[in-house]
């Protein structure tokens, strides 16, 4: 009867370690699979933010034109200033595309090296992580008929 | 049976037949051995069942992997193809199934939106081709781009006054053909039927309906009305179209509710950009002055005839050198 005993206790213990090894190799498994999916995630997080500058700097209501022509990637500052003006009206409709997003285009003033900094977009919620894309573009000004420099900085908000 | 001889007999005397040779006759070890292998043989089962388990788990989160890495992709294929205009593209994707509506697109229950993007094309794409296709709609300033999508295995049959001119507009890589209204009797497979100004009779269409949509376009390229019909000419409902754009969006949409609901998301465009315009005026009125008279407030409706007044103005500003409206 002992000798049966041992030998069933055996068997429960060779099955106990087993599961206890096949328990530590699934752990391990799952930490190496969310390490990866962290990565890809923040891969396709940095990719959005370079998509959404890439629609931003296509939106009709921001690109310079003449007459029929769209020019480059190009801004009209009376465009920039009434999407400023306007855009709250349509938060909706612009949180559908860009999402948690901090979208600004910065005028690089070359006479006293500063900036102008005109806020298009600002919807951060609670998120936390972001990433940055940006666009050089130049900005037209249909009064003066000038160009300037400038870049939008797209900031893409994340869990 | 043996009767065994005195060989085999243990010590009491008994006679020990055959089988004893396997199961020795011994009381307490007897039901053991048996125990023991069904013991074995239930937690061999439940071990290859929890593998089986794992393998089918994972076979599982892989397929979801794959479907969301596909969609992934076309959603980039889609900025793509977005941004860029009067363009086509034949584009290679995995054997799927496409399902698109006029707000999201989906592959084997993984969805993804569309968003503010202005879509048309069939609810079901298969194949390992997709037509992608986008024309900037400017009503008279461009107010978005149209993205269309098919795929070479829907066929494309323009019959009437205007199926030439569409016909040259559309893609080279779609699968299109001209017909007389008298030769529709013999297609076969899915095909989708568009006439312009012009309607068969229910005699003349393709004796195999179960594939065909039918759509007729009353209009000329810039303005008129699309209706939709089923595959017995009941009419299943109609809308207007303004400008080329949204006439080949009816050719691409696969029933009237998804033209109708992509033509409101193009409307909805419409009013954000022209609002904007509005404001970029008021703000240039307010710098500048009106020039003469020329600035002025944009008509809020949508229609051909304030195409063509937009149209005029800004050509009036262009040449007195004043700030344009677009």
């Amino acid at each position: 009867m002992r000798k049966a005993q041992v030998k069933l206790w055996t068997t429960i213990a060779i099955l106990v370690v087993f599961f206890v090894i096949l328990m530590f190799g699934f752990i391990f498994y799952t930490q190496v699979e969310r390490i990866s999916l962290e990565r890809s995630q923040k891969e396709a997080e940095a990719r959005r933010s370079i998509a959404i500058a890439q629609v931003v700097t296509n939106l009709p209501e921001l690109q310079c034109s003449l007459g029929a022509v769209e020019k480059g990637i190009c801004f009209d500052l009376y465009k920039i200033l009434a999407f400023e003006d306007v855009h709250e009206n349509y938060w909706i409709y612009y949180y559908d595309m860009f999402g948690y997003a901090n979208i600004s285009v910065k005028q690089i003033n070359l006479n006293d090296d500063t900036e102008t900094v005109y806020s298009l977009y600002e919807n951060i919620g609670d998120k936390q992580s972001f990433t940055t894309g940006f666009i050089p573009i130049s900005i037209y000004d249909p009064i003066n008929k000038t160009f300037s420099f400038g870049y939008v900085e797209v900031k893409n908000y994340y869990d | 049976m043996n009767i065994q001889d005195t060989k085999n007999k243990k010590g009491s005397g008994k006679i020990r037949i055959f089988p004893d040779r396997f199961f020795p006759k011994r009381k307490k070890g007897i039901v053991e051995a048996q125990l023991t292998w069904v013991f074995i043989l239930i937690i061999g089962v439940v071990i290859l069942l929890f593998f089986v388990g794992i393998a089918q788990k994972q076979k599982q989160i892989a397929d979801m992997k794959t479907s969301a890495n596909i969609l992934q992709q076309l959603d980039g294929i889609l900025t793509g193809a977005e941004v860029s205009s009067g363009t086509s593209s034949l584009i290679k994707i995995p054997k799927i199934e496409l399902k698109l509506d006029c707000n999201s697109f989906s592959i084997d229950g993984m969805t993804k939106s569309l968003k503010t993007r202005v879509v048309f094309s069939p609810d079901l794409i298969k194949g390992r081709q997709l037509i992608a296709y986008n024309l900037d709609w400017s009503v008279p300033y461009r107010v978005t781009n149209f993205l269309y999508l098919t795929s070479p295995e829907v066929r494309y049959i323009l019959v009437g006054n205007l199926a030439e001119e569409v016909y040259e507009t559309l893609p080279e890589v779609m699968n299109k053909e001209i017909k007389n209204i008298n030769e529709l009797k013999n297609i076969q497979g899915k095909a989708k039927l568009i006439f312009f100004n012009t309607l068969p009779a229910a005699e003349q269409l393709p004796t195999t309906k179960e594939d065909i949509s039918i759509v007729k376009i009353e209009g000329d390229l810039n303005e008129g009305k699309i209706i939709f019909f089923d595959s017995n000419l009941n009419k299943e409902g109609e809308s207007k179209y303004i400008k080329k754009e949204l006439l080949l969006g009816g050719i691409f949409a696969e029933n009237i509710e998804y033209y109708a609901c992509a033509k409101e998301k193009a409307e909805k465009k419409f009013d954000v950009v022209t609002a904007i315009y509005q404001n970029r005026i008021d703000q240039l009125i307010n710098e500048y002055g009106d020039c003469n008279g020329l600035l002025q407030r944009l008509p809020p409706t949508l229609s051909l005839s304030n195409i063509h007044a937009v149209e005029t103005q800004n050509y009036q500003l262009q040449i007195e050198g004043c700030p344009t409206i677009y």
